[in-house]
């Protein structure tokens, strides 16, 4: 399934790879439940939940309207109560309020400051089985110019952190002057905070029990630039399972610490990627994605442990390349098939050796074409069309309907266009049908010449694959 | 329903006796939240099932109960489980044209063992 919620425009919707947006009840009569926390602009804070099968979503309500251009994150207990911290606009406060359940609906309940000192960004918080509720975050100290993660915590339901909103809390990486960035996880008692350190290093810390007496920093990865593209998560037998998608290493790796020691460092996937999430089916770690697929479009990918490898698939149907992309061109009256060319980013090889150009004159056809339904095209032209037209069609089962694509007109002019046919893949049309094109059988969206081109555009890649990103994957509780 | 609309319209069945199902259910249901970048983001809810070795079944490779095979392509095909033991199983996804994807669930009745069940494949829309 794939469903459009909402647009947004702050700067990370839902927010960075360690952060929490998407939590699941796990029992009781609204077991099954998913509820979502995301920007739906730079200062506004909304919830939204929607029951299985997940089609139906309530209208996103604004809980928060004085955030920080920066995500937020939260944490879920097993009544269904949700814990959250972000930073507030006005003097980049840490600020944590609960969302209480109860019949069905989250409650806002009253904000606590945490901290009133320096600035906080990228809060995380995480709960223990005692109810201790522990938030991390990258503190600016505007005295030094310099970041930290500091962690404070709260052992009467979040009304006082540490000794007070003026108490930075325990530092647990260097002090640096690249925003550094955190999660943290329970295994048991023991806390666990994996941290990124001057971009490039990530490190764990553990406290073992209550308190302020945490371990030595352990290196988990050093590699450029791993940033806010790393998240953790906890096995069943209480192993911490981490995903890393460092920029300059063209590569998502994961490594597990079973409490005493590193498992070795395994490569997921040896291509560029990024806004991993992780979660265990039992001892099964899954990984989640964002791979590069070329031209800055990225793809929702997931791999899951089997034996000492990884195996790798496409995450949503109808997301990803092309089954085939035909070239039909009428005064040669022949298809050519460019389904590979269309999937790579090759320059300027789309194109029907007849015309030498994608379309050119009317009754040129470019046919796209899906074993399932699909909602998009990124279509990447080495050479721009010019003064032509193009009508977009799907077959309903009885003939070509033409429609005008969800995000407007396009006839291939621009170089660069992610053309949405329709909103989502969920609402693509109920009468699409499979057809067989050149003896093909697929769900076929074609773009059907209607006036000439007097410079015909030439394709390099055409995909079903949106610029994806900023990941964020249920949770339950522990 | 209306068995004279569904003969005129050439609605087809078949039944597929005995279908052995070793596809195992090692696969997790996935939820997510995603962002779609661009001049507005879009913020988008991904649900999926993943992993696992799910069985690919294609409708040209299944024999019906009167020994023909069936058609490479079913229009908007409905595939229904009739369980011959007591090992569960289940549809992955949405059947396509050209066939669909089956597993077993793994539990009580034991890691290896396959389920058995009928297949009763339908046309819902002949077109």
């Amino acid at each position: 399934m794939h469903l459009l919620l909402n647009t947004s425009t702050a700067s990370k919707p839902t927010g960075v790879s360690p952060q929490r947006k998407l939590f699941r009840l796990d029992y009781g009569p609204y077991a099954g439940r998913l509820v979502c926390l995301y920007h739906v602009s730079a200062s506004e804070i909304a919830i939204g939940w929607a029951d299985p099968p997940y089609v139906n979503w309530t209208e996103p309500v604004n809980i928060i309207d004085d955030a920080a251009d920066y995500p937020c994150s939260a944490c879920i207990d097993a009544d269904g109560n949700l814990y959250v911290v972000y930073t507030e606009l006005s003097n980049l406060d840490l600020i944590y309020f609960k969302l209480a359940f109860s019949a069905g609906v989250w409650v806002t309940g009253s904000p606590v400051t945490v901290l009133s000192t320096g600035s906080a960004y990228f809060p995380v918080i995480e709960r223990s089985d005692d109810g201790e509720l522990c938030g991390a975050f990258a503190y600016y100290d505007s005295g030094q110019g310099t970041y930290s993660i500091n962690i404070k915590t709260s052992a009467d339901g979040g009304s006082t952190w540490g000794s007070g909103p003026t108490d930075t809390g325990i530092q647990l990486s260097d002090s640096t002057t690249e925003m550094p960035f955190t999660a943290l996880n329970f295994t048991g008692p023991i806390l666990n905070a994996v941290y990124s350190q001057n971009r490039s290093d990530l490190y764990l810390r553990r406290r073992e029990s209550a308190g302020e007496n945490w371990s030595s920093p352990v290196l988990l990865l050093q590699n450029d630039y791993i940033d806010s593209d790393f998240a953790c998560a906890v096995s069943n037998d209480l192993k911490l399972g981490i995903a890393a998608c460092p920029s300059g290493a063209g590569a998502a790796y994961f490594r597990e610490f079973d409490g005493v020691g590193l498992s070795g460092l395994q490569t997921l996937v040896a291509e560029a990627a990024q806004a991993p999430q992780i979660f265990y089916a039992g001892a099964r770690p899954y990984v989640i994605f964002a791979q590069a697929s070329g031209n800055g479009y990225y793809r929702p990918r997931f791999g899951y442990k089997d034996a000492n490898s990884f195996i790798v698939g496409d995450l949503l149907d109808g997301v990803g390349f092309f089954d085939a992309a035909l070239l039909f061109n009428n005064s040669a009256g022949t298809f050519e098939d460019r389904t590979a060319e269309a999937a790579e980013t090759d320059p300027a090889d789309v194109y029907h050796s007849s015309s030498g150009c994608l379309i050119s004159s009317t009754g040129d056809i470019l046919y796209l074409g899906s074993e399932v339904k699909f909602h998009c095209a990124a279509i990447l032209l080495s050479t721009a069309g010019v003064g032509g037209a193009a009508a977009w069609e799907y077959y309903d089962g009885q003939q070509w309907q033409s429609f005008t694509p969800y995000s407007g007109v396009y006839h291939f002019d621009a170089a660069d266009k992610l053309v949405y046919f329709w909103k989502d893949v969920q609402s693509s049309p109920s009468d699409w049908q499979g057809y067989p094109v050149n003896s093909d059988k697929k769900f076929w969206v074609r773009a059907r010449v209607d006036g000439t081109f007097s410079i015909a555009p030439v394709g390099s890649q055409i995909m079903a694959i949106p610029k994806f990103g900023l990941l964020a994957a249920a949770r339950g509780i522990r | 329903m209306n068995l004279t609309l569904d003969y005129l319209r050439g609605s087809r069945r078949w039944s597929v006796p005995g279908f052995t199902v070793w596809g195992n259910a090692q696969s997790v249901e996935v939820s997510f939240l995603g962002v779609e970048a661009g001049g507005v983001d879009r913020v988008v809810f991904g649900h999926n099932v993943i992993g696992g070795h799910s069985q690919d079944v294609k409708f040209v490779d299944l024999v019906d109960s009167k020994g023909n095979n069936l058609p490479e392509q079913i229009s908007e095909p409905a595939v229904i489980l009739i369980p011959r033991n007591s090992v569960p199983c289940f549809l992955i996804g949405k059947p396509s044209s050209a066939g669909f994807k089956i597993a077993r669930a793994m539990g009580a009745s034991g890691a290896s063992a396959h389920g058995l069940v009928d297949l009763l494949i339908m046309e819902v829309n002949p077109g």
